[in-house]
């Protein structure tokens, strides 16, 4: 029949089953028979649609049997004083409909309810009822206070919401409460140390900056294709950096996505782990997915105004002891000694006396040693009614640096949502709308190494008339530093639309649709102030960069969803598909020759200006995904996502690829033989296996291209070739394996998951280093590495004490990861050959060995592995130093006492890095060195850590201090302990105007243990400002 | 339901996922197909060797390295990059500046040989163009493998873009690569005319293949043909020696064979801004004691082409060849000029002892500077004087000093100045990077 003339067409079949289950559903006895013989054969040909096949099979199977008679039952809703109960969700149970919520007196309707249904009865904090109609028009109920609350909990999947007991996939869940009025300015240090499997490393303690985010270890081989998704209701926002300039100050220029958000408008935050979670986003679930849901109005309830203020200081959390002036000379000096140079050279200020021998600075002090002063204020106002509710939330924020200049970040965020529902309940529609302007103005380069550096004798920063001393000419002044400075403007919006529609109780229709805009602009400014006036340099030579990026996105998502529950069975399913499209153009400029530098922002003051680049990329992606979801008896679940991805990171051949995973899940705590254990409230089994992808590797790297350059030669522009090009390479997959065990004992008193994963990555989508002989450094291709990541995850959450008025949460999380490279063929002839080791984690380093100081030459030794009398690389360069993070955790502690509630969190990482070993000058150069390098060896001290001091001059020690700096004594043990977080709050009820106030008091960071040799154990790379300790305080008022 | 299956449908679209080229890329095959762009390449090319190369005027090139490897240029540098390694004579494997000069020389090779296999696939390019572009193209590549063989020695040479190939090459010995260095320039110089692309000589022409060719016979003992390619520049009707020692480096000059053009209408050339300081002890580099003792009070050099510093009572000589630190209008980075032809004839015809015919070659740029010319010279005594006055000549322009000493092997020389000296540091070690990821480079450079 129809088949027949669209045979030619296999990817049509879609829409070919779309049209017989129309016809089915009005002549559904005549074809069931005929579709049921067409199922082999549809089979057959569309192999690449199997799974959704099977779903919309699926769904026009089980699509009859949903008529039946309806009442419209009333009532109301209460908890167990008497007291009515707004907001109470009530649903059709097994049917997808949204149903209603009681009003601020506790009552509802529900109207069109089948006869025979159940109704659900739920809310947060309690537990849930559910109540068969039996053909009723008025039920009232009662909801019990449930201790835990963990069993009505419902967690967001992204497309689909599930109801936290039921889940069969590992979703981490940080709500509101423990985010909410921490002195951060991004929601993620809010989370670090709180999710068990969410490894989290803040990069600087400048604001503004991003983190390293991994979500069950490293999947790939490069940093950037290990970003995880984001989405912010429901909208993808973009973990490409905009930013260009920003290297010398934010670590790998990343700016992270969520700073965008003023952490106190999140409602929740899920992460998406395994492979039953993420594998609906398919493609580019890999990393896993962070999902933000900001908070929303409450439909029933007054209209309410909040104030919000805080304030807080920042300040450096540690400092390292450095020489004095004393010790830094006495090494100077026997640098020069032991050189056997008598004179000191010309430029050698700090000892030839050119320089003042008594003076002492402390530079860690005097550049980053000051307090940064942060302040936040909100004001939101919320409100509803039965089918509509709103919100709107207005904030701002400003952070000023620990640098010893006003350097400042601010953001003002405005954030709305509007949430409807038809009288008949039928119609859905929600919108929220995030806007934020963060603005952030710093120095250019990081200056923290400088403060480490500084000779302690260096002369004073200003001379008496308070302008900058060079002292001769003879002293870089660091300050001249700050006249370079890197600012940025960001404004990002991100709309986010969601309509829906119930055609028939049992099957919905539903739009997500949102647009993201972000337009970035930087500032980079280099006058010529900072430079010595020496130099003759004037604001001819000053310079200005300019970036100016926008990027627009937007989102389509069609939706299905069928729901159906009869007897015993329950089936959910869910078909989409998205179409995403993302245009990004940036405009980089560069300026300079200024008449003064009072004019340097303005670039058409500029006495010549280049256009360094204008480019402009695009970036489609378009997918179709599916779930089913089939209960049975609320203990025996099963669930099935799949998505088909096309994405244009692609060269033609290789654009489509599938993802998919199955979750079972077993609450094992429903059979008979637990169900009237005294001591076990809940047991739940559950186990994933799926495919997940990633294509985060920017766009356009298959073409073979040449890129016009903004270097201009004799008459014209230049044109150089953009890469190596390879137009084969494909998708990244990781397969993802978990199982796990939650238990509940002693009514959810005591409740502990343990999750292991299993997670192995092929296909790995790198940039191969390359020789430099082949004129790159590398080229974007497929290596059939697999990196596996496995590990254990146990979060034990408890309540030691429950009294009447006296309550203590402990909840301890620690995860074991651990990265393995468990395949290359190859590796040994590969340019990975001195990088990776197969059955070592991929970041390991292989370095000398350090045997110590020889006691009788005072000289470094290293162990010479081949015996040929001289250290080399890779012959002797053979120790495996495993980096990074072996083990870590959190534990979390909130007591509460009438109105007063206190909380702390303890974070704890195990470790190993790289120490300032590998950092520090020569001794003996002119630079300031640890206190720690005056245990020099000698023949008085034949046990000194490190060689007789040098000024350089000495080849033999400059070779040795080469190896140590690429020998086991760089790695070391960098394993902290951090009160990450304190808080103390008093509630106070005060009168019928004022519904309460709340003051609270914070701390952040304000302890750490650690035996790290360097500044701060947390880093993503070296030499930028490590996070801060940050006390706060704050008072909250609820009108 | 219709709206949404046709929202559905389209996912099977391939057209879906499509993008158009972004806006600053254009297709390799493209870029061939029209003159403007295919010369664009070139112009990267020689914005490359101005701005990152051996032959930049900054801390990059082998005018300031090489000036401070061997005994020209003392360093002041208070560094941890490895500048201070190489001043010192002690330069490691691992030294950043050797490495990043090994990769961007061999990213320049790369470009070449891209607007070689561009132009020689071109359809729409004509015969004449084709031959100019990869003319120049190999000319440069040829420079380029030319300072590299002198750095390293062996080094591995490659026409090809395959990456599979070009990762597993290994080295070619100096011999046969100065072989392979003559064959290509042969052919540039067969590619190329003596026509100027542009009147201020910013592009190279025939005659500077044929410059670069004379240096390849001088380091091959090919004598006679060293002879012949350096009179083919000398009497060239294209070409005058300039009397004046205050005019060497302006860019008017009609003794420049090949200059580079600073990047805008204005800018300093490279030289001008790096070796420039004033009332302060230097930081970077300064013309060691040794060299400037090398000058007569009476050589004009003295005045014309260095600069004192005077500070704290200690007293500097800086490089000032090139002047001009703001609004220049005179001044381009002379690469080749004349005066190398003259050295190369009177090398090559001493050589072949004909010291007599030798002679004014070597006296031209004595006699410009003011110094007397030398009336019998021979043996010894000759080349000690050659090597004396292109010292005086050339200093800072390119390492001419370690590439002459090296020719003539006498090297050995350098450790009355240069206390790290020894014998096998005529060469430097390959990158340690580069072995550990193509192992075909071994060996090490002996002694490294």
């Amino acid at each position: 029949m129809i088949l027949k003339d669209r045979s030619d067409y296999p990817e049509s079949c879609l829409s070919l089953l779309a049209v017989l289950r129309d016809k089915c559903r009005r002549h559904k006895d005549e074809y069931i028979g005929k579709i049921m013989s067409l199922l082999p054969f549809l089979w057959g040909r569309c192999t690449r649609y199997r799974l959704l096949f099977l779903l919309l099979a699926g769904s026009f199977l089980f699509i009859n049997s949903t008529y039946a008679q309806t009442v419209t039952v009333t009532g109301r809703v209460t908890e167990s004083t008497g007291n009515p109960l707004p907001g109470v969700s009530i649903v059709v149970k097994g049917t997808y409909s949204t149903g209603t919520t009681t009003g601020e007196d506790g009552r509802y309707t529900l109207a069109r309810v089948p006869s025979d249904a159940v109704l659900s009865f739920s809310f947060v904090g309690f537990k849930t009822e559910e109540i068969p109609v039996n053909g009723r028009t008025r039920i009232d109920v009662q909801l019990q206070e449930d201790v835990t609350a963990l069993s009505e909990v419902v967690v967001n999947a992204g497309y689909y919401t599930v109801k936290d007991q039921l889940r069969t996939g590992s979703i981490a869940r940080v709500t509101a409460k423990e985010i909410e009025n921490q002195p951060v300015n991004n929601a993620i240090s809010a989370i670090q140390g709180r999710v068990a499997g969410v490894s989290i490393t803040q990069g600087t303690g400048v604001a503004g900056g991003g983190y390293n985010i991994q979500i069950r270890g490293t999947n790939s081989l490069r940093r950037a294709g290990n970003y995880p998704m984001y989405i912010i209701d429901g909208v993808p926002v973009s973990t490409d950096t905009p930013s260009s300039f920003s290297g010398a100050i934010l670590p790998y220029t990343e700016i992270n996505p969520l700073n965008a958000i003023n952490p106190n408008d999140i409602e929740s935050i899920e992460i998406l782990k395994d492979a039953d979670a993420t594998a609906i986003y398919g493609s580019r679930g890999a990393n896993g997915v962070i999902l933000v849901t900001t908070r929303k109005g409450k439909p029933g309830s007054k209209t309410g105004f909040s104030v919000n203020t805080g304030y807080g200081f920042s300040r450096v959390a540690g400092k390292m002891e450095m020489m004095n002036t004393e010790q830094y000379l006495d090494m100077r000096r026997q640098a020069y000694t032991n050189d056997g140079i008598a004179n000191y050279p010309a430029n050698a200020y700090d000892v030839n006396g050119t320089w003042d021998q008594e003076r002492y600075t402390d530079w860690q002090e005097k550049l980053i040693g000051g307090t940064a002063v942060n302040s936040a204020v909100q004001l939101s106002v919320s409100g509803g009614n039965g089918h509509t509710s709103f919100l709107i939330s207005g904030s701002h924020n400003g952070q000023t640096t620990v640098f010893a200049k006003d350097f400042r970040y601010k953001t003002n965020n405005l954030s709305g949502s509007l949430n409807h529902r038809s009288s008949d309940n039928r119609f859905t529609f929600s919108a929220s709308g995030l806007f934020s302007d963060q603005s952030n103005n710093l120095i250019e380069s990081d200056i923290t190494s400088e403060s480490l550096r500084l000779s302690p004798n260096a002369p004073a920063l200003y001379m008496d008339d308070g302008s900058l001393n060079w002292e001769n000419n003879t002293f870089t002044n660091p300050l001249a530093a700050y006249e370079s400075t890197y600012s940025n403007q960001s404004r990002t919006l991100n709309v986010n639309i969601n309509l829906g529609y119930e055609l028939l109780p049992s099957l919905h229709i539903k739009f997500n649709g949102g647009i993201n805009h972000q337009v970035f602009e930087e500032l980079s400014l280099y006058p010529n102030t900072v430079y010595n006036p020496s130099y003759g340099i004037t604001p001819a030579n000053s310079m200005a960069y300019k970036n100016h990026n926008q990027r627009f996105s937007y989102l389509l998502e069609p939706q299905l969803n069928y729901k159906h529950r009869f007897k015993d069975h329950e089936i959910d399913i869910l078909l989409g598909s998205t179409y995403q499209e993302t245009e990004n153009t940036a405009l980089n400029v560069m300026g300079y020759g200024f008449e003064s530098n009072a004019l340097i922002t303005n670039l058409a003051a500029a006495g010549n200006v280049s256009v360094n680049s204008d480019t402009g990329s695009e970036y489609k992606y378009a997918a179709v995904f599916g779930r089913v979801n089939y209960q049975y008896k609320n203990k025996y679940i099963l669930n099935l996502t799949g998505r088909r991805d096309g994405s244009s990171r692609f060269g033609p051949d290789n654009r489509f690829a599938n993802f998919g995973a199955i979750g079972v899940a077993w609450l094992f705590s429903e059979e008979n033989f637990l169900a009237d254990n005294p001591w076990f409230s809940f047991g739940k089994l559950r186990a994933s296996h799926g495919v997940t992808g990633s294509d985060l590797i920017g766009d356009y790297q298959y073409l073979d291209t040449y890129t016009v350059s903004s270097i201009i030669y004799g008459d014209g522009t230049t044109l150089y070739p953009s890469r190596l090009h390879n137009p084969y390479f494909s998708w990244e997959k990781t397969t993802k394996l978990e199982i796990a065990l939650e238990l509940g004992l002693l009514d959810d008193r005591l409740y502990l998951t343990t999750a292991w994963f299993r997670n192995r990555s092929g296909n790995q989508l790198v940039g191969i280093p390359l020789p430099g002989t082949t004129g790159f450094s590398s080229i974007q291709a497929n290596l059939p590495a697999t990196v596996e990541n496995k590990g254990l995850e146990l979060e034990l959450n408890t309540i030691p004490v429950k009294t009447g008025q006296f309550r203590w949460n402990s909840n301890v999380n620690i995860s074991f990861p651990k990265n393995k490279l468990v395949a290359f063929p190859g590796l040994e002839g590969s340019t990975y050959a001195n990088q990776y080791v197969v059955g070592y984690p991929v970041s390991i380093t292989k370095v000398y060995n350090y045997e110590g100081i020889d006691p009788e030459t005072g000289l470094y030794t290293f162990t010479d592995y081949n015996e040929d009398g001289r250290i080399s690389s890779p012959e002797d360069n053979r120790v495996i130093e495993e980096v990074g993070v072996k083990w870590f955790g959190g534990w979390f502690n909130q007591l509460s006492y009438k109105q007063w509630e206190c909380s702390f969190l303890f974070q704890f990482v195990n470790q190993r890095q790289k120490n300032y070993n590998a950092l520090m000058a020569n001794p003996g150069t002119r630079f300031n060195q640890p206190a720690e390098v005056l245990d020099v060896w000698s023949e008085s001290n034949p046990d000194g850590r490190y060689m007789p001091y040098s000024t350089g001059a000495n080849p033999l020690k400059n070779q040795l201090l080469g190896y140590f700096r690429n020998s086991t004594a760089v790695i070391g043990d960098a394993s902290f302990i951090r009160l990450k977080n304190v808080q103390l709050s008093y509630r106070l009820s005060v009168n019928k105007y004022i519904q309460d106030v709340r003051f609270y008091a914070q701390g952040q960071n304000l302890l750490t243990l650690t035996d790290y040799f360097g500044l701060d154990p947390e880093f993503t790379l070296t030499g930028y400002l490590p996070p801060l300790k940050t006390w706060a305080f704050g008072v909250q008022i609820n009108f | 339901m219709l709206l949404y299956l046709g929202l559905l449908l389209p996912v099977a679209c391939e057209k879906l996922v499509e993008t158009d080229y972004p806006a600053n890329q254009i297709g390799t095959v493209q870029v061939f197909e029209d003159l403007k762009t295919a010369n664009a390449t070139l112009g990267g090319l020689y914005a490359g060797l101005r701005d990152q190369s051996v032959l930049s005027g900054t801390y990059y090139g082998t005018g300031s390295l090489l000036g401070a490897y061997t005994d020209d240029l003392d360093s002041y540098y208070n560094d941890q990059n490895g500048l201070m390694d190489i001043y010192q004579n002690q330069q490691q494997e691992t030294n950043t500046i050797i490495t990043s000069l090994w990769k961007t020389a061999y990213q320049q090779i790369y470009y070449a040989n891209s607007t070689i296999y561009g132009a020689e696939h071109s359809t729409a390019l004509s015969g004449a163009d084709k031959s100019r572009i990869k003319g120049e193209a190999l000319l440069v590549r040829s420079l380029i493998y030319f300072y590299l063989q002198q750095l390293f020695d062996d080094i591995p040479y490659t026409s090809s873009l395959d990456y599979e190939h070009n990762r597993r090459l290994s080295k070619t010995g100096a011999v046969a690569l100065l072989e392979q260095l003559e064959v290509d320039l042969t052919e540039a110089v067969a590619q190329l005319t003596d026509e100027y692309r542009d009147p201020e000589r910013i592009y190279p022409n025939r005659k500077v293949a044929q410059l670069l060719l004379a240096r390849i016979h001088l380091l091959r003992g090919e004598w006679p043909l060293a002879e012949q390619m350096a009179g083919t520049v000398l009497q060239s009707p294209l070409y005058q020696f300039q009397p004046d020692i205050n005019k060497v480096f302006l860019k008017s000059g009609k003794h420049i064979l090949w200059q580079l053009k600073p990047e805008k209408e204005g800018d300093a050339t490279e030289e001008a801004m790096f070796y420039h300081f004033a009332s302060s002890a230097p930081n970077s580099y300064v013309l060691s004691q040794d060299l400037v003792n090398t000058f007569g009070g009476e050589d004009l050099r003295k005045q014309a082409w260095m600069a004192e510093v005077t500070f704290n009572s200690d007293t500097w000589y800086r490089p000032y060849k090139y002047k001009n630190r703001s609004n220049n209008s005179t001044e381009y980075s002379v690469v080749f000029r004349l005066e190398e032809a003259f050295f190369i004839m009177a090398e090559a015809l001493a050589k072949q002892n004909r010291f007599d015919e030798a002679l004014p070659y070597l006296n031209a740029t004595r006699e410009r500077a003011g110094l007397t010319a030398f009336t019998s010279l021979s043996g010894d005594d000759f080349t000690r004087e050659l090597l004396a006055e292109k010292r005086r000549e050339f200093f800072t322009e390119f390492g001419h000093r370690f590439i002459d000493l090296k020719r003539w092997g006498r090297l050995g020389e350098l450790s009355a100045a240069k206390p790290n000296w020894e014998g096998y540091k005529s060469r430097w070690p390959l990158p340690q990077s580069e072995l550990l990821l193509n192992s075909n480079l071994y060996p090490q450079s002996s002694g490294y």
